[in-house]
């Protein structure tokens, strides 16, 4: 149902979370790709209230396409529950919202999981997989 | 075609007398029988192929390590009793035709006694005669002689053609011989050479290209430039170090591996350790499994995910919830609703009343509260069904974290198991030898352990370093860009790379197809040869699993197809699809679960049936546009009917003729009897070795 006013429209990432975000996805497999790390970012975001505004872009955004139906509504609940008025589903604010919301909920998943960037050997991947669980089941935010 | 001529001997090794055995096959009769009792040099005469071709190893040898040379080993301790500068010599000499030509090289070996001990030459030559019988000159450069006979019968191709005892276990072990013996023989009959040769051209042309970028930026006064290029070559040199040192560790590996299965079994032979060996094998085979079965689940685990972002959601479905309810706004009210009250021609509210101040203003802010098309409802439906799934993603991460928890918990308490079962095996009671044997495992176990983690972080080191390569390259572009010249070499390095590519992909592709296409041949020889076959046995080639490429390995079908309903039917075919594998890669992991050890004569079986494989996959015809090529060799064997019975016996020996153009066939009398009715119809010549009874020599009859 998600009200697609521009099926084109890229999910924009900060350039600064682009080597975790493909660390995440590629190396570790903890997540299947980076629509799904932005999801899980913009939830755990709004969930904190971490509405942070990127600043710096990376050069390679998302194509909404690569989101399912499912989730686009995801994108949509967000930026209501964020607004508060449904003329927002109308405007491309709420993909702008969703970002926000993802930009600042990164972190602090990585943080949760407790990846470590610096040292990555030291990262077990089904050790990770069941912070993932934990984070999912027990709600921890 | 090659076919084998003649072979003679002088001096050499048991064959002291001069003596030339004649191999007149034809046709239908394309078996040269050569009878020769045990220990009368029938695995001699095997491997003066190899020395007359190509020199040989003979300390390479399991029991012939004492006489590690060519000369007739009376002749060699003559000379070596005898005075300085006494000499002698020895000679195999081989003749064979190829494509119309007749080629004879001979390898002669001269021995002289000197006080520090006693050193030899070799000289090596050979003469080709045409179709029109005309001779070539003795051509006798070494490396000249080498690129020729390298085009007919290349080095590697000589394990597959020849067969002896030992080899023929070595190439059912799981070892590194037998993976090399079976990754040699499939390169080369699919023209790996070829692509190698290419793949080397064009390193070289990178290489070129390199080194032309770093005089050129030498010369320019920017120093940034040569910082580039030295940066990216010195990176480049580092992951070569690493990349060899990886492959150093994955030997080291490969022969601890090797070495820790000769403990094991010298561990169970040993009555003192046997029980607990058995034990303890038993307990590392369900933790294989159970590891393999961890691998899986973890995988189930993280494909069932994809919803998972549904269970952090709770909280902004009760804010959409919570907001649309606050807001009182019936479900479905729209705003042409509102305005039809506040515009109606009545001028009063649906209830009949006249409709105030206020209340207008609160109808005029409902209107800019709600958009054209009210979706409050569609909002709240969108929660329900995004609810539902979030129960549905709930379940199965529940059900898939369980099945890790419970593999976890078996593999900790297998690996319990073991380590008590390990202390016994070292308990009282033991022999020094089994203690001595544990304590060797032991290291070696941590050696692999070690080489591993050494391997993972290398692997980290050159990922890390080709990324660096990236930044660097992607500068040197940029600066790159103003100079014509700079630019050039920069390109010609970048197509070289790309073809490199290309080419690497072509080599897979290929050798995709080769083996896909020797599997089945595979699997039609052991049908022909094997009695086990038709009780559900099977042979495969490993070909996609990295750590078992090119592992010959048995399996039942009854127990393949359990395996492949019960992954059926617990997703994990499902889980493959949906991970890109194909049904080919599909297949092998099946067979990799339920693969099975072999006897001896089933070893002996299963190489016949490779033997065959590699030889019909060679002999196929293929169109003229097809890269690879055929080739015509001839099947080299000793003794490959010992160990065999019943029906294994019957169904290989009646198919050997089917092997090869041109079969050599090296057994002794008592063997010949159990299967001269299926041989003696496809002999073309005999030759019978005597063996000269309390001397180390062997004569033709």
């Amino acid at each position: 149902m998600a009200l697609d006013i521009n099926i084109n429209y890229r999910i924009k990432r900060n350039a600064d979370q682009e080597d975790a975000m493909r660390y995440l996805a590629n190396e570790l497999k903890v997540f299947k790709d980076y629509a799904h790390i932005l999801l899980a970012s913009a939830i755990v975001g709004y969930n904190n209230g971490l509405y942070v505004e990127i600043e710096n872009y990376a050069s390679d955004a998302v194509q909404l396409t690569f989101f399912t139906e499912r989730e686009r509504d995801l994108i949509d609940f967000i930026a209501y529950a964020h607004k508060k008025e449904q003329a927002v589903l109308n405007s491309e604010e709420k993909f702008t919202i969703f970002e926000s919301y993802a930009n600042g909920g990164f972190d602090l998943l990585l943080n949760r999981l407790g990846v470590n960037m610096d040292d990555k050997s030291k990262n077990d991947r089904i050790l990770i997989l069941k912070k993932v669980y934990q984070l999912l089941l027990l709600g921890v935010n | 075609m090659m076919k084998l001529l003649q072979i003679s001997y002088h001096n050499y090794r048991c064959f002291q007398d001069d003596m030339t055995l004649k191999f007149n096959t034809t046709g239908d009769k394309n078996i040269a029988l050569v009878i020769a009792p045990n220990g009368g040099g029938k695995t001699e005469m095997l491997f003066s192929f190899w020395y007359v071709l190509y020199d040989f190893d003979f300390s390479s040898l399991k029991e012939k390590k004492a006489t590690p040379y060519a000369l007739n080993a009376q002749s060699y301790l003559k000379l070596k009793n005898g005075e300085n500068n006494d000499t002698d010599n020895c000679y195999v000499t081989l003749s064979f035709e190829n494509d119309g030509k007749i080629y004879t090289i001979s390898r002669k070996e001269i021995y002289t006694k000197k006080s520090s001990g006693i050193v030899s030459e070799q000289l090596v030559t050979l003469i080709t005669r045409d179709r029109n019988n005309s001779k070539s000159l003795p051509l006798s450069d070494k490396d000249a002689i080498y690129r020729i006979i390298e085009r007919i019968i290349p080095k590697k191709i000589l394990h597959g053609i020849i067969f002896d005892g030992e080899r023929m276990k070595e190439l059912s072990k799981v070892g590194v011989e037998s993976r090399d013996a079976i990754q040699g023989i499939i390169q080369d009959i699919t023209n790996e050479e070829l692509y190698e040769m290419c793949k080397t051209e064009l390193e070289e042309i990178k290489k070129k290209a390199k080194k032309d970028q770093t005089k050129y930026a030498s010369s320019m006064p920017s120093c940034s430039l040569n910082e580039l290029i030295s940066n990216i070559s010195s990176l480049e040199e580092k992951n070569k170090i690493l990349t060899t040192e990886i492959e150093i560790n994955k030997g080291i590996i490969e022969s601890n591996t090797n070495r820790i299965r000769e403990i094991e079994v010298e561990l169970r032979n040993d009555e003192s350790s046997r029980e607990n060996e058995i034990k303890r094998e038993g307990y590392k085979k369900q933790l294989d499994s159970a590891n393999k079965r961890l691998e899986n689940e973890v995988d189930n685990f993280y494909h069932a995910l994809d919803n998972g972002y549904l269970l952090l959601c709770d909280k902004l479905f009760n804010d959409i919830e919570s907001r649309i309810k606050s807001e009182d706004i019936p479900d479905d009210l729209t705003v042409k609703a509102v305005e039809s009250i506040l515009h109606g021609k009545s001028g009063k509210c649906i209830c009949g009343h006249d409709i105030h101040e206020c209340e207008r203003e609160i109808l005029l802010d409902l209107i800019k509260k709600l958009p054209p098309d009210n979706i409050n409802s569609t909002i709240l439906q969108m929660c329900k069904g995004s609810k539902h799934a979030e129960a549905d993603a709930e379940r199965n991460l529940k059900l898939f974290f369980k099945n890790i928890r419970e593999t976890e918990k078996e593999i900790e308490e297998l690996k319990a198991q073991i380590t008590e079962v390990s202390a016994r095996i070292i308990g009282e009671g033991v022999s020094a030898r089994v203690k001595e044997l544990e304590k060797e495992r032991a290291d070696l176990t941590y050696v692999k352990r070690r080489a591993a983690e050494d391997n993972i972080s290398k692997d980290v080191a050159i990922k890390n370093n080709k990324k660096d390569i990236a930044e660097y390259s992607k500068q040197r572009d940029n600066l790159s860009k103003n100079s014509k010249d700079l630019n050039f070499y920069v390109t010609k390095e970048r197509i070289a790379e790309h073809f490199l590519e290309a080419l690497v992909s072509l080599d897979e592709a290929n050798s995709k197809k080769a083996l896909l296409n020797i599997n089945e041949k595979l699997d039609k020889a052991y049908m022909n040869i094997s009695e086990d076959y038709t009780r559900g046995r099977r042979i495969y080639i490993v070909q996609f699993d990295e750590k078992s490429k090119y592992r010959l390995i048995s399996y039942y079908q009854s127990q393949y197809d359990e395996r492949f309903q019960s992954a059926l039917k617990s997703g994990l075919l499902e889980t493959f699809k949906i991970k890109g594998l194909s049904s080919e890669e599909i297949h092998e992991k099946i067979i990799l679960e339920v693969a099975t050890s072999n006897s001896t004569g089933q070893s002996k079986i299963n190489t016949l049936a490779f033997a065959k494989a590699i030889l019909d996959y060679s002999n196929e015809e293929r169109d003229e546009n097809s890269f690879e090529i055929t080739k015509n060799y001839p099947f080299m064997i000793d003794s490959p009917f010992t160990e065999l019975s019943g029906d294994n016996l019957f169904f290989s020996s009646r198919a050997l003729h089917t092997f090869a153009r041109q079969i050599i066939l090296m057994v002794s009398a008592k063997s010949l009897e159990t299967v001269e009715q299926n041989i003696k119809p496809f002999v073309g010549s005999i030759n019978k070795l005597r063996k000269i009874e309390g001397e180390s020599r062997s004569v033709l009859e």
